[in-house]
């Protein structure tokens, strides 16, 4: 009994030795079957030139007026501003980069609080008009001038970005822009040397000027 | 525990999403537009300071001129401005007990002093026309950094006090600067 039980156990094992073996053949053999035939139907095509990519670039560059006189530019301070003053600074505003701009806007930031920069009407007051070709140091445009900004309130600036409007926002163009800020003529009375209470007299102001561009409209190209 | 899993993994994407939203749009806004590099103007505004002292070089008091006068006797006084402003007119008001009687008010030229009584340190002197507690505008260039002396003359020994105002309308130095 005991050989014969002996006998069946070996044959058992014999038989799942040779399933094993047959279903790695096939396994194998299918493998090699199908790696074939996917070689043999892929197909690559590659460009020998070219094929290369570039993005463009939008820069906006602010810069002094470089005629002389003129070259105060937003850097020389202004002092002892008066009632009925009216300041001139001159600036180039160029677009180098290689893509053209749209929707220029100024805002102007500020983290003073007085009357210079938040009142609307006492407050300092700014126009901006651009020339085509550079200013002279007397303040006259021998080319054709045309309104960048409105008389608007520092005030109107510093709340939020406002809409301009200048010559050139295309690749190269530069916009000579004469900006001026003026204080209004006010009619405070000082007595006995005191100055009245909300005065625009003897208060500090630092302005700065944000000039932006938007990128021009995407465009779809077929070539 | 499948359920431990699940909500395991939900927070993980909910973070992701938080992390990367950011990171997403700075790159989309700063592909879009172009700032110029930004400037700061600094800005003051001058004041206007003028007054009235008992000296041509008094600074400003911040008040009246308050100062012994005594009767038929000439008294200086000097009308300043120490500001950073130019005037083309100012007002006076000289008080006085009710019923005093101003005999004469003069004033010497720009930046002249009174050297004795009429006599100014050179040129000759001008009559001004007041009457006492009432404001009187004399228009009257006065830029800034000069003074007027005055000499007054009256009938009472008492305090004399001066007041001195101005308005901005009359600044005369006001204009257009290309710079």
């Amino acid at each position: 009994m005991n050989n014969l039980g002996s006998i069946i156990t070996r044959g058992a094992s014999n038989l799942v030795l040779k399933v094993l073996i047959v279903a790695l053949a096939v396994v194998g053999g299918a493998g090699l079957v199908a790696s074939n035939v996917f070689a043999a139907l892929t197909a690559t095509a590659t460009n020998t030139s070219g094929g290369s990519v570039t993005t463009g670039t939008l820069k906006l560059v602010l810069a002094p007026s470089g005629v002389s006189g003129i070259t105060g530019g937003f850097t020389s301070p202004i002092s002892a501003m008066g009632p009925g003053d009216t300041v001139n600074r001159y600036i180039d505003l160029s677009n180098t980069g290689t893509l053209d701009g749209a929707s220029p806007t100024l805002q102007i930031f500020s983290s003073d609080s007085n009357t210079l920069v938040n009142s609307p009407s006492a407050g300092l007051q700014v126009t901006i008009t651009a020339c085509t070709v550079a200013w002279s140091n007397t303040g006259t445009c021998s080319g054709t001038s045309s309104s960048t900004l409105a008389a608007t309130a520092v005030s109107t600036l510093k709340s939020s970005a406002q809409s301009i409007t200048l010559p050139s926002v295309l690749v190269g163009g530069v916009n000579y822009l004469k900006v001026s800020t003026a204080l209004p003529v006010g009619t405070e009375n000082v007595l006995n040397g005191v100055l009245p209470v909300g005065t625009v007299q003897g208060l500090t102001a630092s302005l700065t000027w944000t000039f932006v561009i938007q990128e021009r409209s995407a465009v779809t190209t077929n070539s | 525990m499948g359920s431990k899993r699940r909500t395991a993994s939900l927070v993980a994407a909910v973070m992701g999403a938080l992390l990367l939203a950011p990171i997403q749009s700075t790159a989309i806004s700063f592909a879009s537009q172009a700032t110029a590099n930004p400037s700061t103007l600094s800005l003051s505004t001058g004041r206007m300071a003028i007054y009235a002292g008992d000296t041509y070089t008094a600074t400003n008091p911040f008040g009246a001129l308050t100062t012994p006068i005594a009767s038929n006797t000439n008294k200086f006084f000097y009308i300043i401005n120490s500001g950073n402003f130019g005037l083309s007119r100012f007002t006076v008001t000289l008080t006085l007990p009710v019923g005093t009687s101003i005999a004469n008010l003069r004033r010497c030229g720009l930046n002249i002093v009174f050297v004795a009584d009429n006599t100014c340190a050179s040129g000759g002197n001008t009559s001004l026309t007041i009457s006492a507690n009432s404001a009187t505008t004399f228009i009257l260039t006065l830029p800034a950094g000069s003074f007027y002396a005055l000499q007054l003359r009256q009938n009472r020994n008492t305090n004399l006090v001066v007041n001195i105002s101005a308005n901005s309308a009359h600044i005369n130095t006001s204009g257009v600067i290309n710079s």
